[in-house]
């Protein structure tokens, strides 16, 4: 309810009636998991360098349809996040416009549903690039992964506390570990917990 | 994940890095709950499956056929075919690389390894799930035709043509070799690296016939033969090319490179290891190499008859450079080395001992013999292969005595039966000659072949030991119930002894000179003392018993231990166990076959 005064009230204010579709109702069965690698943790500070996204379609990962961007930051990466990342500044210089890539990302993601692990942060260090872009943050739905497994758990053990952190996650769902630590990697494994939570939540 | 696709594992090992790319664009990954059906008759099937995590069953007609786990793929055979046969079901949750149909026709074209792999992999299960019969032969990596790999068609030159044309010939046409035929129709072959004697013979190479340096003794094949067969002829013969021929006629030169490159395996590189060794250390690399291609072969389900044999080249090459490090010429020119037991048969695949001997020419003395073989012993045991427990070991001086002393052993076991005489005989009926002079052990072999053909007493006694093990009335019905009590059976004692004792024995008594297994039922069949489905079941059943002991051995291994002959029941698949309860009845029927061609009750 909220959300459809809020998508109204953007899409008055959109900049580029092209991108009108993206308030079109989304399409079942299809999402898009996204992930994001940045210079630090600070939304309001920090800037996107690379972006991962991959479209799932009912129980399928369509890895060969992945988007994968790297993003040209206007202040250097802090050192810490470099050793998270592993994109060094030479790495980076190669990357996209902040437009550029917000033009891209959201070609590739149209109208459908987007999945993330802690999304939130996401979506804010999307929208830097976005708002700018388009007049408006992101209208997507979104669905946080956590959540899912939260309540989850939340309906086998009622009062018990339930630990969020991605890899503790990613352990108990019985899903394979990730070599590396990059936007796709992510995206793909916060997909493989989408997929599997979904069907355990159907099973229920 | 696509970036971390396992590229290290059959089919997959063989891309090149372009071909790895068009995975990578092209693979999806699905999810499947437990129980959810993965591909069924229904399906028109679109994708290659690679497991990620889980199992996936393959029933057909309420039993389980097949299960795939981690790193398996399935099902290239519908995925061809159009047509799934069975239900493959997700036996618990699964993951896996969903690869397009489309990639895989692009991969199978572009790259003959993968085909193959994929295929081999894809005939061992259609054999074992189809037919258990003959033509389970014809499958299998290693027996593809020589007519599919990549034969590069021959350039026939007169002897007669001077050595600068030919030059020419390779410059402008990117030959690295041709063939050459002089006026009486021989044919030998002159190649790029025999440029390096037209320099050094300094003759003008205007006026220098290739004839004269073009090397004669060419080894060939027929387009028909079997890959493997090729590549053991340029293993045994040492050389890098062989000539093709279609019906006499020549069609190409088969180079050892392409040849490699089709089977995709090291066992040339194992060669050339043994080839350039000049010390035990060295030989001990191309020994763990050997290891190292059992553990490649078996996995890519190559047949175990196949790997037999390919080992037994190899090694026998490891023993001969070995033995011309420690002995001294002269020593090498008036003796023979010999192998026996299984490693004569061409049976042992993993090293489990050595067993050796040395037959040195009458009235040949050298000094200090006793320090050389047993410097040759102890540096074999170096490399890997296990001191005989029962001293058959070319140190011990009852196997290393001139050829009339051994004359006199031999008959002296023949005359004197015991169980210890008996064993002895057998490991000895199985000897091969390795390296020095083999006319020794021919002779001495034909010695124990007359010997025996005045003896047919001596077969009913010596043929008893196939029967030793007796009726271990457990094994059949642990089998049949599945009894958690005993779970392991001893494959050698209950199958793999009783039939190659028992084949021995018939083919001793046959006069047949043939040393390995299959070769001795072979012979006996043709000469009508054995019925052929008899010999086609138990060549079956001993193959399929060394390779359920070889698996089992490469995974004891793999854990540090030392390989046996027990298989543990419940390793094995339903198939599995089908097939080792029909081995089994088979063994039991030639026992019973034994008892009455030797009146074995009668002793």
């Amino acid at each position: 309810m909220w959300q459809q005064l809020r998508n109204a009230w953007y899409r008055r204010r959109l900049k580029r009636p092209e991108y009108d579709g993206l308030f079109a109702v989304p399409p079942e069965g299809e999402w898009v998991s996204v992930d994001c690698e940045t210079t630090g943790l600070d939304p309001l500070r920090d800037e996107i360098v690379s972006i991962g996204a991959i479209p799932i379609r009912g129980d399928r990962i369509l890895t060969s349809q992945r988007l994968e961007l790297i993003v040209r930051p206007s202040v250097a990466p802090n050192v810490e996040s470099v050793r998270i990342h592993r994109l060094r500044q030479v790495d980076l210089a190669g990357g996209l416009s902040p437009g550029e890539a917000a033009r891209r990302f959201l070609d590739f993601v149209g109208n459908r549903t987007l999945v993330g692990y802690y999304l939130e942060f996401d979506v804010a260090m999307l929208n830097r690039l976005v708002r700018p872009f388009l007049g408006v943050p992101l209208p997507h739905r979104q669905i946080e992964v956590s959540g899912l497994y939260y309540d989850y758990k939340f309906a086998r053990q009622v009062d018990g506390h339930v630990d969020l952190s991605f890899d503790l996650i990613r352990k108990d769902l019985g899903l394979p570990e990730r070599e590396t630590h990059d936007a796709f990697n992510d995206a793909l494994l916060a997909a493989m917990m989408f997929v599997k939570l979904r069907k355990l939540r159907a099973g229920r | 994940m696509p970036k971390s696709f396992n590229f290290n594992a059959p089919p997959f090992d063989g891309l090149t890095g372009e071909q790895q790319q068009w995975v990578r664009d092209s693979v999806d990954i699905g999810y499947y709950a437990a129980g959810a059906v993965v591909l069924s008759a229904d399906t028109e099937p679109s994708h290659l499956f690679v497991v990620i995590k889980g199992h996936v069953q393959q029933v057909e007609q309420d039993e389980v056929v097949c299960v795939y786990g981690p790193g398996a793929c399935f099902d290239g055979r519908s995925l061809v075919s159009g047509r799934v046969t069975g239900i493959f079901t997700a036996a618990e949750e699964m993951l896996a690389y969903l690869l397009p149909k489309a990639t895989v026709k692009r991969l199978i074209a572009a790259n003959a390894g993968f085909g193959a792999l994929l295929f081999s992999d894809m005939s061992q299960k259609l054999q074992a799930l189809t037919e258990r019969r003959p033509q389970r032969e014809l499958h299998g990596l290693m027996m593809a035709r020589i007519a599919q790999a990549f034969v590069r068609p021959a350039r026939v030159v007169d002897a007669e043509t001077d050595a600068f044309s030919i030059a020419q010939l390779f410059e402008n046409e990117r030959l690295s070799n041709v063939l050459v035929k002089d006026s009486q129709g021989r044919l030998g072959i002159f190649t790029s690296t025999d440029i390096r004697k037209v320099v050094l013979s300094g003759t003008d190479a205007h006026r220098l016939p290739v004839g004269q340096l073009a090397t004669w003794d060419l080894v060939e094949v027929a387009e028909e033969d079997a890959v493997f067969d090729a590549l053991i002829l340029m293993i045994r013969h040492g050389v890098h090319r062989v000539v093709v021929r279609r019906q006499g006629a020549i069609v190409g030169v088969l180079e050892q490179l392409d040849l490699l490159s089709f089977i995709s395996n090291h066992s040339h590189l194992v060669w050339l290891q043994v080839q350039q060794a000049t010390s035990v250390a060295e030989l001990k690399g191309a020994g763990a190499s050997i290891q190292r291609l059992i553990q490649l072969l078996s996995e890519s389900e190559v047949k175990v008859s196949m790997i037999a044999r390919l080992v037994q080249e190899l090694n026998a090459k490891i023993f001969t450079r070995l033995w011309q490090m420690v002995a001294p010429q002269d020593l090498v020119e008036n003796s023979c080395v010999m192998v026996m037991g299984s490693e004569g048969r061409g049976e042992q695949i993993l090293k489990t001992d050595q067993d050796n001997g040395l037959i040195i020419r009458d009235n040949f003395d050298i000094a200090r013999l006793s320090r050389i073989t047993a410097a040759f012993n102890d540096a074999l045991y170096e490399i890997g292969y296990p001191p005989c427990l029962g001293g058959v070991m070319m140190r011990n001086p009852l196997w290393c005595q001139s050829l009339s002393e051994f004359k006199d052993t031999i008959r002296d076991w023949v005359l004197r039966p015991s169980m210890e005489n008996h064993l002895r005989l057998a490991i000895f009926s199985d000897a091969e000659g390795i390296c020095g002079d083999r006319s020794l052990l021919v002779e001495l072999k034909g010695y124990f072949f007359q010997l025996l053909r005045e003896r047919s007493s001596f077969f009913p006694h010596f043929a008893r030991a196939a029967d030793q093990f007796g009726e271990q009335g457990g094994w059949w019905n642990r089998l049949l119930r599945g009894s958690e009590e005993e779970e392991t059976v001893d494959v050698k004692k209950l199958g793999i002894f009783p039939i190659v004792h028992g084949v021995r024995s018939l083919a001793l008594e046959a006069g047949i000179e043939a040393n390995s297994t299959t070769d001795r039922l072979d012979q006996l069949a043709l000469g009508n003392r054995l019925p052929p489905e008899l010999v086609r079941d138990l060549k079956e059943t001993l193959a399929f018993l060394m390779d359920l002991r070889l698996k089992q051995g490469l995974r004891l291994q793999a854990l540090g231990q030392r390989a046996n002959n027990l298989v543990e029941l419940q390793r094995l698949s339903t198939l599995e166990r089908d097939l080792l309860r029909d081995g089994l009845q088979v063994v039991k029927q030639f026992r019973n076959l034994l008892h009455h061609h030797f009146r074995l009750d009668a002793l």
